[in-house]
């Protein structure tokens, strides 16, 4: 049928179909969010003015001037006897939603975004293990459908994201994992056997090709023993402004997968972009697979690292 | 009227801001709808997009490109209420959309469930760049504007969503041919 037709046509005419309202309450929502947030300041004309060539030698001068003014009044010269120098500019320590640079020297209430300190059940599974973790600082958000916590989630992939997630996955005992030989060629390298054990599958992303896994080491978390090893995404999958799909479209299904769970169709775990680095925590809690992953992006700061690690280290396990 | 209205909301006028909400709201809630295809996800973008428009509504130059930048805006608002609901497994796929379909005698019901099925087979980039070129019929260099992509990449990519539609319609009517074939 519609083969026969102008496919252009066709989009057309799906696309204008319906029609939609936006509900009095999101404006009301949005009414309320806005008059707690202050519009950003935009220091500068909106357009540059015609100057003469004297104008802007003059500018320059001017700007060096106030430079070193201010330069001056920031780092101090310290007279003799002035213990206290220059007012100091204190970095806010409080997450803002708003993001808009804060040189306010006044002490700053603590905000916490997002899930409550303490423990917090990331895997709440009637049939699985549940999995526990100590929530120590703000900014975590809870991605209950994919049984993960994360920071910073800026909606971009690895390596731009600044983000962490720590996803917490399991498998009734006697699951097999299929660590699939090749990422990228998952759905024809598919192992002969499924892993098992931690030993097992740990065992074989030291073998996968391209994702470089770290050599497996001990582990012990929650009372419970395992292995741990660490996956990266070649960089060589980032292509500028490219979709996910882009970037993988070379791989199967477009998807860079690392792993999948026997007897059920398509794969478990995905990357989301070039240069991921996923740092798996292998368990096996009363004979069920456990793995907790660390979810990196190269541009994460060193402090969203440690802390997601530590989330993981933080984990408790209670069997079914 | 719009352009005095941002004139307004860019002093810091929030009843101002709130008109002109109310003023483009429906329409962004529209093509929030058919990239995400999915109402409550639209829903959380255009509140998302309005909230950082006013945040950073001093950084429009020209006021009478409000809808435009807005936009922009909405797209990346939808590309990561996308992301944040399907970023860590197959298998999560965003829900029907519960709209209702207006009357359109040049679509029969299959052809909306053909082109339902296969639009929800592309990325949300690419049906963003269908969106806003069928839905707003919009320009190439208008597109690439508003998604924020150079125009070569912004050409490509509505060139590759037209075909991955198409032979996605075209594969699902030949397994349904086939399978009334067997059928039959």
């Amino acid at each position: 049928m519609t083969a026969q037709r102008d496919p252009d046509q066709l989009i057309r005419h799906f696309l204008l179909e319906g029609s939609e309202r936006l509900h009095d309450q999101v404006y009301d929502a949005i009414r309320a969010e806005i008059e707690q947030q202050r519009q950003r300041v935009v220091i500068g004309p909106w357009r540059v003015p015609v100057m003469n060539k004297i104008v802007p030698i003059g500018v320059a001068a001017a700007a060096v001037i106030v430079a070193l003014v201010v330069g001056t009044r920031l780092l101090g010269a310290p007279a003799k006897g002035d213990v206290g120098g220059a007012p100091s500019v204190r970095p806010s320590v409080a997450p803002s939603p708003s993001a808009a640079p804060s040189a306010d020297s006044s002490p700053t209430p603590t905000v916490w975004v997002g899930l409550p300190k303490g423990p917090f059940t990331v895997t709440d599974s009637a049939v699985g293990v549940r999995t526990t973790i100590d929530i120590a600082s703000p900014g975590w958000e809870s991605l209950a459908e994919f049984d993960a916590v994360s920071k910073n989630d800026d909606g971009r992939d690895a390596p731009e994201t600044v983000g962490a997630s720590l996803l917490a996955w399991t498998w009734p005992a006697g699951t097999g994992i299929n660590v699939y030989k090749d990422p990228c060629q998952w759905t024809t390298s598919v192992p002969p056997a499924p892993a098992t054990t931690p030993q097992e599958i740990a065992a074989a992303f030291a073998a996968q090709a391209e994702t470089d896994a770290s050599a497996p080491v001990d582990v012990t978390v929650g009372g419970y023993a395992g292995k741990a090893t660490t996956l990266r995404v070649p960089m060589s999958y980032d292509l500028p402004n490219a979709t996910r799909e882009e970037k993988f479209g070379a791989c199967d299904s477009d998807a860079y997968a690392f792993y999948g769970v026997e007897g059920e169709t398509g794969h478990a775990r995905n990357a989301q972009g070039a240069g991921q680095i996923d740092e798996l925590f292998i368990l096996n809690v009363e004979g069920s697979i456990v793995i907790l992953d660390v979810a990196l992006s190269p541009s994460t700061p060193t402090e969203l690292v440690e802390e997601t690690r530590a989330l993981a280290r933080s984990a408790t396990f209670k069997a079914p | 009227m719009q352009v005095g209205l941002v004139e307004q909301a860019q002093r810091g006028d929030a009843e101002a801001f709130d008109s002109l909400a109310r003023m483009v709201g429906d329409r962004c809630l529209a093509i929030a709808v058919r990239i995400l295809r999915d109402l409550d996800l639209a829903e959380d973008a255009v509140q998302a997009s309005l909230v950082t428009a006013w945040t950073e509504l001093r950084g429009l130059r020209d006021p009478s490109r409000f809808e435009p930048w807005l936009h922009r805006i909405l797209t990346n608002a939808c590309y990561a209420e996308a992301r944040r609901r399907r970023r860590w497994a197959e298998g999560l796929r965003i829900l029907p959309d519960a709209g209702t379909y207006g009357p359109d005698d040049y679509l029969t019901v299959d052809d909306r469930d053909l082109l339902e099925r296969a639009f929800r087979r592309l990325t949300v980039e690419q049906r963003a760049v269908l969106v806003f070129h069928h839905y707003l019929g919009l320009s190439i260099s208008e597109v690439a504007a508003r998604t924020g992509l150079p125009l070569g990449t912004a050409k490509s990519r509505l060139h590759n969503a037209t075909r991955a539609l198409r032979a996605s319609i075209e594969a699902d009517a030949r397994a349904t041919t086939s399978t009334q074939e067997r059928l039959a």
